[in-house]
C-alpha cells in the first residue's frame, strides 16, 4: 500500500504544562481532503499549529511528511518540503499589500497545475481589484480569500486551513467551498478543521472527530452524513 | 540661528543613521539591542585607529563600519540567538555586551576624549544659496539622505524589504512561508551594527569620542525609537530631526533645559499616543 501523505502518530501537544492533544493519529492519502470536527477550544487550531511547530508548542510523537519525520524540524523547512497554512483569522501582515503578499509567498512550481498570483486573481477577482492596499484593510471574505491565495502560491503539497467558515459570509464559504474541492485536480491535498457542519462535509472526503485533544471518531463524509448519532454526540447538531 | 539650525540638521541625519537600523533591528527581533551605543563607539575608535594605521579616512569609514558589523554578528549569532523568545535574557545579553565592550574600549583606547580628523576634501566651508555651511554638514547631511534612500528601496522594491515588514507584523507567519527568519533576524541586526560603526567614525570626527557617549548615543537613539514609532521609517525620520533640533536649540538658548527638552516630546508621545507619532505597535 502507497504511503499518506501525511501521518500524526500519537501526537502529544503541550503549551506550557496544559496537555492540549492526548494520542492524536491520523492521516492524509496524496490529493485526498480531510477535515477534523470538534467544538470550540477541542485543540484544533492546537493540532495544525502543531505539526508547523508554531508558538514552540511542545510535542511528541511523530509527524511523517512523505515518509521524513518532520517533529524536529524547523518551521520554513517543513514549510519547504510543501505544507501551506491558512491560519484561523487569516493572520495577514498589515504593512504588506495584497499584491506583495501573494509576491512574496510565491514559489514557482514547474508544472501545468502551477498556480501564479495572476491565478489567485482569476479566481478571485475581488482582490485582484484591491491589490494595492493593506492586506487587514480588506472585509472578512476578502482577507479570507487573500489568506487562501497566499497559500496556494506556495504550491504545496498539502494545506492546512483552520475554521475558514469563521468571520465570512455564506456567500463567500460557498466559494470557499468550491476551491476546496477543486484542489484534488490540482493536485493538492486538504487537512481542513472546522466547526461548520455543512461547509466541512461539503469540502472534503473523510472526517476525524476531536473531543478535548483526543481523536474519538472516524468515517467517510458519505458515512458521517448520515450518522445524525455521532453528529448530535460529538459536535451537538 | 542659522548656525544653529545647520548643527541640528546635522546631528539629526547623524542620529538618523544610528536609529534607523537600530529601529528595524528592534522591531524584527523584539529586542532593545542596549549594546547600540557601545557599537556606535566601537566603530569610531576602530575608524580611529584605522586612521592612524592606513592613513585614509575613508577606507577609516569602511573598515569601521565592517568591524562593528561583525561585532554584531557574534552577539547575534552566538549569544542573542541561544536566548531568543526570553525577553528579560535578550535585554540582559546586550546589556552584558555593551558593558564588557565598554570597559575593552577603555582599556585599548584609555579615558581621555578623542576625535577623529576629518579627511582633507571635508575641511572648509561651502556656499549654498549665500549661506555659509561647513563641508563636514553637507557631507554627514548627503550620507543620511543615501543611507536613507537605499533603506527605503530596500525596504520597499524587494522581496527581502517583503520579508523584513512582514516580518516585523508577524515573523511566525513569514516562517510558514518559507523563510529562514533567523538568517534575516542576523542579516538585520548585523546592518544595524554596520550603520551604527558607520556613524561612529563619522560622528567621531564630528562630536567627542570618550566613555559614557556610548550611553548618550543609545539614550537619544532609544529616545527617536519611542518619538517616532517601533518599526516606522518615517518615524525615524521625523523624531531624528525633532531630537536633533531640540538638542541643538536647546543647548545654545536653555543649555540648563536641554535634557529636559528633549524628554518632554518622548512623555508626551507616551502619554498621548504610546506607539509613537508613527508606530502602529506591534501584535
Ligand atoms: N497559547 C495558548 N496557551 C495556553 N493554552 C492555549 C493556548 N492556545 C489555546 N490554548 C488552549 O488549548 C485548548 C485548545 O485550543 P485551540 O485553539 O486549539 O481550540 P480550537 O479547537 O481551535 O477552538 P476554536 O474552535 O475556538 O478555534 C483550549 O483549551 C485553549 O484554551
Ligand atoms: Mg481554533
Amino acid at each position: 500500500m502507497k504511503e499518506p501523505l501525511l501521518r500524526v502518530k500519537n501526537l502529544n501537544a503541550y503549551y506550557d504544562k496544559a496537555h492540549i492533544l492526548q494520542d492524536v493519529s491520523f492521516e492524509v492519502n496524496d490529493l485526498e481532503r480531510v477535515t477534523i470536527l470538534g467544538r470550540n477550544g477541542m485543540g484544533k487550531s492546537t493540532l495544525l499549529k502543531s505539526i508547523l511547530g508554531l508558538q514552540n508548542i511542545r510535542r511528541l510523537g511523530d509527524i511523517y511528511f512523505e515518509k521524513s519525520n518532520i517533529i524536529e524540524q524547523q518551521i520554513h523547512e517543513t514549510a519547504n518540503l510543501g505544507i501551506a497554512y491558512v491560519p484561523q483569522g487569516w493572520q495577514l501582515f498589515p504593512s504588506l499589500s495584497v499584491d506583495e503578499h501573494l509576491k512574496m509567498a510565491y514559489r514557482p512550481d514547474p508544472s501545468d497545475h502551477e498556480w501564479t498570483p495572476e491565478a489567485v486573481y482569476e479566481l478571485f477577482p475581488e482582490i485582484k481589484a484591491r491589490y494595492k492596499v493593506s492586506g487587514t484593510k480588506l472585509s472578512g471574505g476578502e482577507q479570507q480569500m487573500l489568506a487562501i491565495g497566499r497559500a496556494l502560491v506556495r504550491n504545496p503539497k498539502l494545506i492546512l486551513m483552520d475554521e475558514p467558515s469563521e468571520g465570512i459570509s455564506t456567500f463567500v464559504i460557498e466559494r470557499v467551498i468550491e476551491v476546496c474541492q477543486e484542489l484534488t485536480q490540482r493536485k493538492i491535498a486538504l487537512l481542513l478543521v472546522e466547526q461548520n457542519l455543512n461547509l466541512a462535509l461539503r469540502a472534503a472526503q473523510k472526517v476525524y472527530i476531536l473531543v478535548n485533544g483526543r481523536m474519538v471518531h472516524q468515517a467517510t463524509v458519505e458515512e458521517f452524513k448520515e450518522d445524525k448519532e455521532s453528529q448530535n454526540k460529538y459536535l451537538g447538531v | 540661528m542659522l548656525l544653529t539650525l545647520i548643527n541640528g540638521m546635522t546631528l539629526a541625519a547623524l542620529l538618523f543613521i544610528i536609529a534607523v537600523g537600530f529601529n528595524l533591528s528592534f522591531s524584527l527581533l523584539r529586542v532593545a539591542n542596549l549594546a547600540h551605543g557601545a557599537f556606535y563607539l566601537f566603530g569610531g575608535y576602530i575608524g580611529l585607529s584605522m586612521l592612524n594605521h592606513l592613513g585614509s579616512w575613508w577606507l577609516a569609514l569602511v573598515i569601521g563600519g565592517l568591524c562593528t558589523a561583525f561585532l554584531a554578528f557574534i552577539t547575534e549569532f552566538f549569544l542573542l540567538r541561544k536566548v531568543r523568545g526570553d525577553n528579560l535574557r535578550e535585554t540582559l545579553v546586550t546589556l552584558s555586551v555593551a558593558i564588557i565592550v565598554a570597559d575593552l574600549m577603555i582599556v585599548v583606547w584609555g579615558g581621555n576624549p578623542k576625535s577623529i580628523p576629518y579627511p582633507e576634501v571635508l575641511n572648509g566651508f561651502v556656499q549654498l544659496f549665500n549661506v555659509t555651511i561647513p563641508k563636514y554638514s553637507v557631507f554627514i547631511l548627503a550620507t543620511s539622505i543615501l543611507i536613507g534612500l537605499l533603506i527605503w528601496l530596500l525596504l520597499n522594491k524587494t522581496k527581502m524589504g517583503m520579508v523584513i515588514r512582514a516580518g516585523v507584523d508577524h515573523f511566525e507567519m513569514v516562517s510558514v512561508l518559507g523563510t529562514n527568519i533567523q538568517r534575516v533576524f542576523t542579516g538585520m541586526f548585523v546592518l544595524a551594527g554596520f550603520l551604527a560603526g558607520l556613524a561612529g567614525v563619522i560622528g567621531g570626527s564630528y562630536l567627542m569620542m570618550s566613555p559614557g557617549e556610548d550611553w548618550r548615543i543609545l539614550t537619544y537613539a532609544l529616545l527617536i525609537i519611542i518619538l517616532g514609532g517601533m518599526g516606522s521609517f518615517g518615524g525615524s525620520v521625523v523624531a531624528a530631526f525633532i531630537i536633533g533640533l531640540i538638542y541643538s536649540f536647546g543647548s545654545v538658548h536653555v543649555p540648563e533645559f536641554q535634557l529636559f527638552l528633549m524628554f518632554t516630546p518622548v512623555a508626551l508621545v507616551l502619554i498621548f499616543r504610546p506607539k509613537g507619532l508613527f508606530g502602529r505597535g506591534l501584535a
